[in-house]
């Protein structure tokens, strides 16, 4: 019990995300049913996924602002290789995920190799991608995702939605992966000290290369699984994760200065932004109050975790 | 020298008494009490972390303490901060110097306290007195040379120099000769003498013996935070103060030597690195400690560096018989070479992560290659760490962060008593930690040799270097110059061959012979050629960018005949316009360090007041629609401000706040394109002369301003120093809160401005008019030159960038480039640009 | 970051008459579907300006990424190809922003071209630039979205207010004057929505509830996201306005996602609409579709228009093409099966033209 309240204490974003659902039950009870959680569960996988992804950027000291072109890219490459045959899926795929890790380990070099800073790095790098898409469809995107594909962000396994299960077992393969596995432990190292970490043997440019790498494999996912959503090409499709993915994974309690925060935090703040649009679709915000409401929650956040980052330390 | 009999003043230049300083985890002055008489030098001794530096800034302004009172010339005073120290006749030089590296010579001396009018500095006032007060010190420096540029020993005359500037009574040095060499060292006495005969009280830091009986008239003790005693120079000898300062502890703080050594383990043959150490030669055995001692900076700390893996270097190294010159630290490591640096906060550890996280890191590799941390075992060796080590935390889940110096440093080590590592290098193993650590961690190192390891202790604290070790190696200028037994060795012996080994008539070696006839023959030239150099010192950026923007307008126009007609140019005029207004708040910020994300939805929010209040014709509302549209960008930055200055919120997540927010308000305000603007509006922000925008000369003239107020205003020097080193603007006084306040509020201005001059061009209101221009005001400063780092870029280099940014575009639509590839190229040019310049950067930095 | 891209997919309607012939002929001359297509001209009149030799039109696209601006890039490039001895077209991007837009109207004026053709991305923002084409003697045609005001020379385009009548009255019958409905629109804030959904509004029977309006920036994604939650909220839907056909998809899909049966919608000519009503008529008897179109010939419609003014003919101040409704009787004639989903089917290209385009 303590300790599900020390959790808790340390992980605010799940008493805000409860909260926010209380309060737009309360608004709205549209909200509290059953199809509507699942639908939100459903739609919060793509933002999810590319959160996550940012996270790891992040967590570096960076920040991956191609995630955008990334996710576009794979969009219109998804399609435009499935042309709608199932038996095209794995190639489609691969060629996906091989581009996108290209993407991020280009960002990797860029950033640690050239010392450019990443956010102008990912920046240039988001623009050359969507002219890329721009030049390969020559404007006009063509093909669709296969059938069986579609049952990834479509379809539902025992009764949840598909996409969501995606989402939830992919980011928390991370979340354990960050925290369990030597790599991960160097990803936080790196991006807490990186001179300490290179005194501690640790290879802190790959380290870099591999977090930009990730960060692109998981808007390369996010990609896919809207593409699955969807099924059909579109040039803008990416352009809503560009702010979104950030302001998602700093509301989950990662700080921008690196090395403090975790992708089980980012989880929740995919959830947290996806419940917030939903609620004010719900409830009839006119999009300028949104982006108000947003603004202003951007920044309470991050006083809640310097303040409970404090208290801590004054224990 | 002994005149300070004469001066025989009754009331104390500088008094302190019963002074208290506290810092979490360790206390720091316990009721210390000092006095200092006008004309004397009064030496400051005591072992690293008695107290000395605390007591120092203290009387500096920069700490207050917590209890006690301050006393000058008999006046009791509070002393409210740094610039008002200064007032009172108080100048300090630190021993890590506390310059600006982008600003030069003149800058520095006078950093904080220029003389001139309120905007504009008067430069040759500067220099004159700049040259005034470094004739005194008998040296002459070029002024107008960036202090990055210049050797170790010439920042700290310039440190000197900028004291002097405020002719203080009390003249504080703290430890000034430990980057010096034997010569330098005379020099700096023979000021140190003109200034006590001048009556300036001369307040000395230092813990070299010889030096401190060299230049005192009188002696302070301190020892752990308290004073242990003041003392005539005369009335002590060189063990008497010695005992002073270590206390009967001396025979118990070292642990016995080793009885006997083992075989030889590490033996180091040849090894060199250009520039930084040569033909250094030494071998270490099992159970043996050996101190690499001399004066700082002399390569010690490089060669274990180079030996770790983190320089590259020539030569053979072997570890019980086998090769072991490693390539990086991850295999050094492996070996099992252990390397614990000195600067904990900086190369160390990990302050927001656990105690297990920061004390497993360097072993997860060999436990789990690059897979899964056996959970198990991890907690087995952190538990067996803490226990060992006696690391006082609640648990092993506690932040780092969290802990006392004392248990942060015991994590250092900890983290190295897992495994069986063969060779330990330790480098100032108990900087700032108390007592009862230092013995315990004297007593763990010498345990770690008793076991069989071999130990390399790099020190700069010599006392604890001859303590410790079983042999000293004493280096000079990247050799070793001498082996002295550790119970042998004496401050004086090492020093001595130190300094021997420099001085002109010794075998100095090859590297300081060059090193010094570089820098005697390279001053006169350099003197010569410099007002050239530094200009294109300064505007390599902006001319490279020039020479871009030039190769690209002659392909432009072998293209297309229209591209250079005045059309087309006085075009381009009225298209760069905003961008530049805006780039230049941009500048301002980024060049502190920050970004201001917010500036686009400023725009696009003007651009909806303008709508609404400039509409009426004949004229009405054009002063309103500008008054409170200038007033909302002031509005926006002081929100900026407060977050990041006062809420320090960083940068990027704060204007991504004000970002969504003012951008939610846009869209409030206006949320469809709408509002036509009336014409006498666009006739004021439209206005020409001829063919050239009345708006593009006047943001031509803000620039020139700009650039004038870099290199000859105040304003100028305070955005350099505050961008560059934020600690070294509060120690001179600069209020880095109010700079930064400023910027983003300029920003906010500047941003609100572009929006009335896109209001024009658009002649209507449109939440989305400034969606585009909070990534390319950041791209044209970065094109431009500017470092998002801080600190360095020239104004001119902006309005290039946003000129180039212009030129680009246009170029493209004549050129008849698709729209497709404008977005490639666009990413693509600027990526070149940027690497480019960090590239360069680098590059120098790799040179220095 | 944050680079919010104006995704203006414009609004497609379809040429009334255009659309019958447009089938059952293999090529369409421009002349044919013109005279088909219902064009009201005002009788109001520009002067024609004669100028000889070779002419030189700017293209001031407003920004390209969706299909409908391709298939209008596509076909003005067609025609110009076919007219090169008469004229050189020369197209510029403004990518969404509306600065960039001014920027690149001024740097065609700067080329001396002899007309000026635009598709604004902002009715209100180009005004001035437009001002300064006109003063440089320009003939200025905003095209397929109006611009404020008469500093122009022609316009051609729809009438979105009339093509929201047609479709809200589609909407009404289909319903019988009775039932609750939630409409899907644009970018947040474009003014084109608007008026469409104040022309659809105007023939809603008071049984007509309307139960939301939100934002569905003209994509299948966000519209099928929108659509979800709304599905959440009201358990009764009868029916979806939706101005534009990615709109519709994207709502019918979320319709399908939750097991609801598919009800009445609007939208416009967009294939993957047309493909969707063929595949699911037959599961849902209560599905219809009502379509107006917006020809992506408006362009070549522009192009001739310059031509003719610079010939010395005078010309209609403004060419407004009336929308016909396109819906279940009729869709069989312009639905592309073999092609993909974005393409729009009021279209001059060929089905290999097209099948080249999207490729």
């Amino acid at each position: 019990m303590r300790r599900a309240f020390n959790a808790l204490r340390h992980n605010p974003v799940w008493v805000a995300v409860a909260l926010l659902y209380c309060v737009a039950g309360l608004v709205s009870p549209a909200m509290l049913k059953t199809e509507q959680v699942l639908n939100i569960l459903q739609v919060t996988a793509f933002l999810g996924l590319v959160a996550s992804g940012q996270t790891i950027a992040l967590l570096v000291g960076g920040i991956d602002l191609s995630v955008a072109g990334v996710v576009t890219m794979t969009n219109i490459l998804a399609t435009s290789l499935m042309m709608g045959q199932n038996e095209r899926i794995a190639p489609a795929v691969a060629i996906c995920i091989a581009l996108g890790v290209a993407v991020g380990i280009i960002n990797g070099i860029l950033v640690a190799f050239l010392r450019v800073a990443p956010i102008i790095a990912t920046l240039a790098m988001n623009a050359i991608l969507f002219g890329a898409a721009l030049v390969y469809t020559g404007g006009a995107p063509f093909g669709s995702s296969a059938p069986a594909f579609n049952q990834l962000g479509q379809g539902s396994v025992l009764g949840l939605p598909a996409s969501a299960l995606c989402w939830l077992v992919v980011s928390l393969i991370l979340a354990y992966a960050m925290r369990r596995t030597t790599l991960g432990r160097w990803i936080y190292a790196v991006g807490a000290n990186e001179i300490a970490a290179r005194f501690m043997g640790v290879p802190t440019r790959l380290v870099l290369v591999l977090a930009y790498s990730l960060s692109a494999l998981f808007a390369v996912l996010g990609g896919l699984l809207i593409t699955a959503y969807i099924g059909n090409p579109s040039l803008g499709i990416g352009n809503q994760f560009l702010l979104a993915s950030v302001v998602a994974v700093v509301v989950g309690g990662t700080a921008l200065t690196g090395g403090i925060g975790s992708v089980v935090g980012t989880i929740a703040g995919a959830l947290f932004v996806t419940l917030l649009n939903s609620f004010t679709n719900i409830a009839q915000a006119s999009t300028g109050a949104q982006y108000v409401i947003q603004g202003v929650l951007i920044a309470f956040s991050v006083i809640i975790y310097r303040v409970i980052g404090e208290s801590a330390e004054t224990r | 020298m002994q005149q300070e009999k004469i001066v025989g003043a009754e009331v104390p230049a500088l008094e302190l008494t019963d002074i208290q300083k506290s810092f979490p985890g360790v206390k720091a002055l316990k009721r210390a009490s000092f006095a200092c008489r006008a004309g004397e030098v009064h030496v400051l001794v005591g072992e690293n972390g008695a107290g000395k530096s605390t007591l120092m800034r203290i009387i500096a302004g920069v700490w207050k303490p917590d209890a006690g009172t301050i006393a000058v010339n008999g006046q009791r005073v509070e002393i409210a901060g740094p610039q008002h120290a200064q007032s009172l006749g108080i100048a300090m030089v630190y021993q890590d110097t506390r310059l600006v590296p982008d600003l030069d010579v003149s800058q520095n001396i006078w950093l904080g306290r220029e003389p001139g009018g309120r905007l504009l500095v008067d430069r040759k006032a500067m220099d004159d007195g700049a040259r005034e007060i470094l004739a005194k010190l008998g040296v002459s420096l070029p002024l107008d040379v960036p202090v990055r540029d210049l050797e170790v020993a010439e920042r700290q005359l310039v440190e000197i120099a900028r004291a002097l500037t405020s002719n203080p009574a009390v003249l504080i040095l703290d430890e000034p000769t430990s980057a010096l060499d034997a010569a330098e060292i005379q020099r700096l006495f023979a000021i140190v003498a003109e200034l006590k005969r001048q009556g300036t009280a001369v307040i000395f830091i230092s813990h070299r013996l010889p030096e401190v009986f060299a230049i005192a008239d009188r002696i302070t003790v301190l020892k752990d935070g308290e004073v242990v005693g003041t003392v005539d120079r005369d009335a002590i000898n060189h063990e008497q103060l010695v005992a002073m300062m270590v206390g009967r502890e001396l025979a118990l703080a070292y642990p016995p030597r080793a009885a006997k050594v083992g075989q030889e383990r590490l033996v180091v043959r040849d090894l060199t690195s250009p520039g930084l150490f040569r033909d250094v030669t030494f071998s270490v055995r099992a159970g043996e400690i050996v101190g690499l001692g001399g004066i700082q900076g002399n390569g010690q700390a490089d060669v274990v560096r180079g030996l770790f893996g983190l320089l590259p270097h020539e030569g053979t190294v072997t570890l019980d018989g086998e090769n072991a010159a490693f390539a990086t630290p991850a295999k050094a490591i492996k070996a099992g070479f252990v390397y614990i640096p000195g600067d904990r906060h900086r190369e160390g550890l990990f302050m927001p992560h656990s105690i297990r996280e920061n004390i497993s890191l360097p072993h997860l590799a060999g436990w789990a290659g690059l897979g899964r941390v056996p959970a198990d075992r991890e907690q087995d060796e952190l538990r067996r760490a803490m226990s060992s080590f006696a690391i006082k935390a609640h648990s092993g889940e506690q932040a780092v962060r969290t802990l006392s110096g004392g248990n942060q440093q015991k994590v250092v080590l900890g983290r190295w008593t897992i495994g069986t590592p063969k060779v330990y290098v330790f480098e100032d193993p108990t900087r700032g930690v108390d007592v009862a650590t230092k013995l315990e961690i004297y007593r763990r190192i010498r345990a770690l040799a008793d076991a069989g390891a071999a130990v390399i202790l790099v020190a700069s604290d010599l006392l604890e270097l001859i303590g410790l070790s079983d042999r000293v190696l004493v280096f000079s200028d990247g050799r070793i110059v001498d082996e002295v037994a550790g119970a042998d060795a004496t401050e004086e012996r090492i020093v001595g061959s130190a300094v021997d080994a420099n001085s002109p008539d010794a075998q100095a070696g090859d590297i300081a012979a060059n090193i010094s006839v570089q820098s005697n023959s390279a001053a006169p030239a350099a003197a010569a050629s410099l007002p050239a150099r530094n200009v294109l010192g300064r505007y390599m950026a902006p001319m490279l960018l020039l020479g871009l923007i030039a190769i690209l307008s002659f392909a432009t126009a072998q293209f297309s005949d229209f591209f250079l007609t005045s059309r087309n140019v006085s075009n381009i005029a009225a298209q760069v316009a905003p961008l530049a207004l805006v780039a230049l708040g941009q500048f301002c910020v980024i060049v502190l360090g920050g970004i201001d994300l917010s500036v686009g939805p400023v725009i696009s929010l003007v651009t909806g007041i303008v709508s609404y209040i400039a509409v009426s014709e004949g004229g009405a509302g054009v002063v309103e629609a500008s008054a409170i549209a200038l007033a909302a960008g002031v509005l926006t930055g002081l929100v900026n401000a407060l977050l990041i200055v006062k809420l320090r919120i960083p940068d990027l997540i704060a204007t991504l706040a004000t970002y969504s927010v003012v951008f939610g308000l846009a869209l409030i305000v206006r949320p469809s394109p709408g509002g036509l603007v009336s014409d006498t509006f666009l006739n004021v922000f439209e206005f020409s002369f001829g063919s050239v925008p009345a708006v593009a000369i006047v943001i031509l003239v803000l620039y020139l301003a700009m650039e004038l107020l870099l290199v000859r205003g105040r304003l100028g020097q305070r955005l350099y120093a505050v961008g560059s080193n934020a600690e070294a603007s509060t120690v001179v006084g600069i209020n880095i809160g109010v700079v930064r306040t400023a910027a983003y509020v300029f920003c906010g201005l500047c941003a609100a401005g572009a929006g009335l001059i896109v209001a024009a061009r658009i002649g209507s209101g449109d939440p989305q008019a400034g969606a585009t221009f909070t990534l390319s005001s950041v791209t044209a400063v970065v094109v431009g030159g500017v470092s998002v780092f801080g600190g360095r870029g020239t104004a001119i280099g902006v309005l290039l960038g946003a000129v180039a940014v212009g030129v680009m575009q246009n170029a493209l639509n004549l050129m008849q480039v698709s729209a497709y590839y404008q977005y490639i190229w666009t990413g693509g040019l600027t990526l070149l640009a940027v690497a480019g310049f960090s590239l360069r950067l680098s590059a120098r930095r790799n040179r220095r | 970051m944050i680079n919010k891209r104006i995704d203006r997919r414009t609004l497609l309607g379809w040429g009334a008459g255009a659309a019958a012939g447009a089938v059952m002929l293999p090529r369409l001359s421009l002349a044919d579907v013109i005279s088909n297509a219902k064009i009201e001209a005002s009788s109001e009149m520009s002067k024609g300006v004669n100028k000889s030799g070779k002419l030189r039109i700017g293209f001031s696209n407003g920004f390209s990424g969706n299909t409908w601006r391709t298939q209008n890039l596509a076909s003005m490039q067609t025609e110009a190809g076919a007219n090169a001895d008469r004229y050189e077209l020369i197209t510029v991007d403004g990518q969404g922003d509306i600065t960039k837009q001014v920027n690149d109207i001024e740097d065609l004026i700067a080329q001396n071209v002899d007309a000026l053709l635009v598709i604004p991305n902002s009715g209100t923002a180009v005004v001035p630039a437009l001002r300064k084409a006109m003063k440089a003697g320009i003939v200025t045609i905003p095209f397929n979205l109006p611009v404020e005001g008469d500093n122009w020379t022609a316009f051609i385009g729809t009438d979105p207010k009339k093509k929201g009548a047609t479709t809200g009255k589609f909407l009404n019958d289909a319903l019988g004057g009775k039932g609750k409905i939630v409409a899907l629109g644009g970018l947040p804030g474009n003014s084109y929505t608007a008026e469409c959904w104040a022309g659809a509004q105007t023939e809603f029977a008071p049984g007509i509830e309307v139960l939301a309006f939100k934002d569905a920036h003209w994509q299948e994604d966000k519209a099928k996201v929108v659509m979800a939650d709304l599905i959440a909220a009201y358990p009764e839907i009868d029916g979806v306005w939706c101005d534009g056909g990615q709109d519709a998809a994207g709502g019918l899909k979320a319709l399908m996602a939750a097991n609801r049966p598919l009800v009445p919608v609007t939208g416009d000519d967009y294939n993957g609409l047309l493909k969707l009503y063929d595949k699911e008529k037959g599961n849902n008897p209560k599905f219809k579709i009502g379509c107006v179109s917006e020809p992506t010939w408006e362009g070549v419609v522009a192009l001739r228009t310059a031509v003719k003014l610079l010939s010395g003919e005078d010309q209609p101040k403004r060419q407004i093409i009336s929308p016909v409704l396109m819906d279940g009787s009729n869709y069989e004639q312009f639905i592309k099966r073999d092609l993909p989903d974005g393409v729009f089917v009021d279209t001059l290209l060929t089905d290999e033209e097209l099948k080249k385009l999207f490729s």
